[in-house]
């Protein structure tokens, strides 16, 4: 193990690089400071950048700055051209959510499910479209199911929605496999909702309809 | 002083928004969990596909709602309309599910997908509501996977 005969050295060797460095990065922030001073706008259009080169100025970071700005422009035009293809949804707080706001919360989202059910019952069939998006919907369910408590009952289909049928032979086999029936109809393309009845409205086996809301954009499969 | 600093800002902009594939995800915002981005649906034998839940730094899930889903995954096994990308929204007593209008990937190697958001999801949120993305293989021959998953993002 040796031994450092001369510490006060070894301190300087050691702090040497570290006065260095601060020196430096003070130097370089007066610099950018005083490149700031000379001009009052934030704004740094190219002719500007070019005015300061000919002052002899570093102006390679404004150079770099207003390319950066042009590509965030860019970015920005192109982020504006994604569609939002429905309405927002009704924003709701519900704080500490008990008994009665759990009751009240199945039989809105029912109503609401019941509302899109009619709508589909209501609307006229359009049989090239609702045919092969029947087609569609019973091939999904006729995927493997084993291990499943779900059964597939059929499909109605109109001009741009759909009602699925499934059962289950309880409420508790249902609530566990709700989100299995939005992934058999993913294929679809189109939104689709479920709500379960309120829990004092049933007992035994539980008989759902899936409403498929498909956009005209959506080509039928 | 300010030109360094709105140098910088702009340089993480530009790096989060165009460098997206590969990348950690930022935070904030809503997006889904670091570290358990995604794991595979299955009901008995049945395979089907991933179940991506979402988080938020904050309880406001709705601060981020209106912005698109970007899928941001590695899919090497591809077929012709292989993979579904969806924004999904179950209530938090369990007993409604919906999903927005699901997109579709089109391309094998690294894939960044633009899916509509939680706002298009059909029916009413609530505070304390689940909120996932489902991807969900629908090719003719069901055996197209993820290979590697970065993770989905919501911007606005």
């Amino acid at each position: 193990m040796s031994v450092d005969r001369y510490p006060a050295r070894s301190i300087v060797r050691m702090v040497a690089p570290l006065v260095l460095g601060l020196v430096g990065g003070l130097v370089v922030v007066r610099f950018h400071e005083r490149s700031s001073q000379s001009s009052p706008s934030t704004e740094v259009p190219v002719a500007s950048a070019e005015t300061d080169r000919e002052r002899g100025m570093v102006s390679a970071d404004r150079l770099r700055l207003a390319a950066l700005e042009r590509q965030m422009s860019a970015l920005g035009t192109a982020n504006e051209r994604v569609p939002h293809a429905a309405p927002r949804p009704e924003r709701v707080a519900a704080d500490h959510p008990g008994p009665e706001e759990r009751a009240k919360r199945i039989k809105a989202d029912y109503d609401y499910h019941q509302k899109l059910l009619a709508d589909n019952a209501n609307a006229a069939r359009n049989d090239a479209w609702a045919t092969p998006m029947e087609a569609t919907v019973t091939k999904a369910f006729g995927k493997a199911l084993s291990g499943t408590k779900l059964t597939f009952d059929g499909v109605d289909c109109r001009s741009r929605s759909c009602a699925v049928n499934v059962s289950w032979p309880s409420r508790q086999a249902a609530n566990s496999e709700l989100r299995l029936v939005m992934s058999l109809l993913a294929g679809t393309r189109c939104s689709r909702e479920v709500a379960l009845p309120p829990e004092d409205q049933t007992t035994g086996p539980m008989h759902v309809s899936v409403v498929v809301q498909c956009s005209t954009e959506t080509p039928s499969m | 002083m300010r030109q360094l600093c709105a140098a910088l800002v702009l340089l993480c902009g530009v790096v989060t928004l165009s460098g997206r594939a590969n990348a950690d995800w930022p935070s904030g915002g809503i997006r889904t969990v670091p570290g358990q981005w995604c794991h595979t649906g299955s009901v008995g034998q049945t395979y089907v596909g991933y179940e991506c839940p979402f988080m938020s730094d904050s309880a406001d899930y709705f601060a981020a709602d209106s912005g698109t889903l970007y899928a941001d995954f590695v899919q090497i096994h591809f077929s012709n309309n292989s993979l579904v990308v969806s924004a999904c929204r179950q209530s938090w007593e369990g007993g409604s599910v919906a999903c927005g209008n699901g997109m579709t990937s089109t391309t094998n190697g690294d894939v960044d997908l633009q899916v509509s958001g939680f706002a298009t999801v059909p029916g009413t949120a609530e505070i304390y509501d689940y909120f996932f993305a489902e991807i969900v293989p629908a090719g003719p021959d069901g055996g197209d996977a993820i290979d590697t998953m970065y993770g989905i993002g919501c911007e606005n």
